[in-house]
């Protein structure tokens, strides 16, 4: 049985690892940032750049390739691991389809705009929604960082519904201590691994 | 009287298998067997080992038929995998029932 334990705490290891580059926080978090920035002067257009999710996540995957593989090297994880990635990111994309489609609507026909984004207990609803996303994130990803964004985006929604001074504080403060927290890693990321050289590998 | 062989008193051990049982290649086997594939550089990270000591334990595994080298393209760069085989993969698992089975009742 220990073995088992052992077997599983080397697979979430190696999968931690290689996500100890922090690159997930800072994509991330510019994405809520850029968000919150939309949200806040150009109200209007803000679901367009939802589908900023897309551009930035194949920008991740550059980045991937081109800062992390050159130092901790390359791997394919366990079919078992990558299901449980596809099922994120299906979550993700359906929440952000129907983020579009809310913006669409109330874009289309403005008195249901003002329910569905103007009501006083939206910015509470989209904190546990948020919430519970980065907690799922964290729980099917094994992240645990993630938790702690869920917590300040929760915290910060609740702020926000009490004290309503800027409403995309929630998305700008998540975004922001994720930036921050995801560029340190890179930087402790970066020091602790640097770039293997190809004549060392080739001589093993 | 003579003394009975160490084997003969414990027959499992004799059956152990003592390409896996390597410390250095029971990390490297464990590591195989819970991830699809990896490459030289991503192995050496996790098991701290040096690109000779890591180079000859795998040659070993290759030797044995428990792991395989293959190459391939990612985004157009080449890279050289390592996997489990299949019968490496069964050799892992019979390693794991054999020492759960000697530690048994203890």
């Amino acid at each position: 049985m220990s073995k088992t334990t052992d077997l599983k705490s080397i697979e979430r290891q190696a999968y931690l690892s290689y996500h100890q580059d922090g690159l997930i926080d800072i994509f991330v978090g510019i994405l809520l940032i850029l968000l919150g920035v939309t949200v806040w002067f150009f109200p209007t257009f803000w679901f367009f750049l939802v589908s900023g999710f897309f551009a930035l996540f194949s920008s991740y995957m550059a980045a991937k390739h081109r800062i992390t593989i050159p130092r901790m090297g390359y791997v394919e994880f366990s079919a078992a691991r990558r299901l449980r990635i596809t099922y994120i990111f299906l979550v993700l994309v359906v929440l952000l389809v129907f983020g579009n489609v809310l913006g669409i609507i109330a874009m289309l026909y403005p008195p249901l705009g003002v329910l569905i984004f103007e009501s006083a207990f939206t910015i509470l609803i989209v904190g546990a929604v948020g919430g519970i996303i980065f907690a799922v994130i964290g729980l099917a990803s094994n992240i645990r960082r993630f938790y702690v964004y869920a917590v300040i985006f929760l915290g910060s929604s609740v702020f926000t519904f009490y004290f309503p001074i800027i409403v995309v504080l929630p998305l700008v403060a998540v975004g922001l201590v994720m930036t921050v927290f995801g560029s340190v890693q890179l930087y402790r990321f970066l020091r602790m691994y640097p770039k293997e050289s190809l004549g060392e590998m080739e001589g093993a | 009287m003579p003394e009975e062989p160490v084997d003969a008193k414990f027959p499992i051990i004799d059956d152990i298998d003592r390409v896996i049982h390597e410390p250095a290649r029971l990390v490297i086997m464990s590591h195989l067997y819970v991830l699809d594939r990896a490459d030289f550089l991503f192995l050496k990270q996790q098991t701290g080992m040096t690109w000779g000591n890591l180079s000859s334990h795998i040659t070993k595994l290759e030797n044995a038929g428990y792991v395989e080298v293959i190459k391939k393209f990612v985004d157009r760069k080449p890279y050289t995998l390592i996997q489990l085989t299949q019968s490496g993969r069964q050799a892992f698992e019979q390693y794991q029932r054999q020492m759960r089975h000697m530690f048994e009742g203890i």
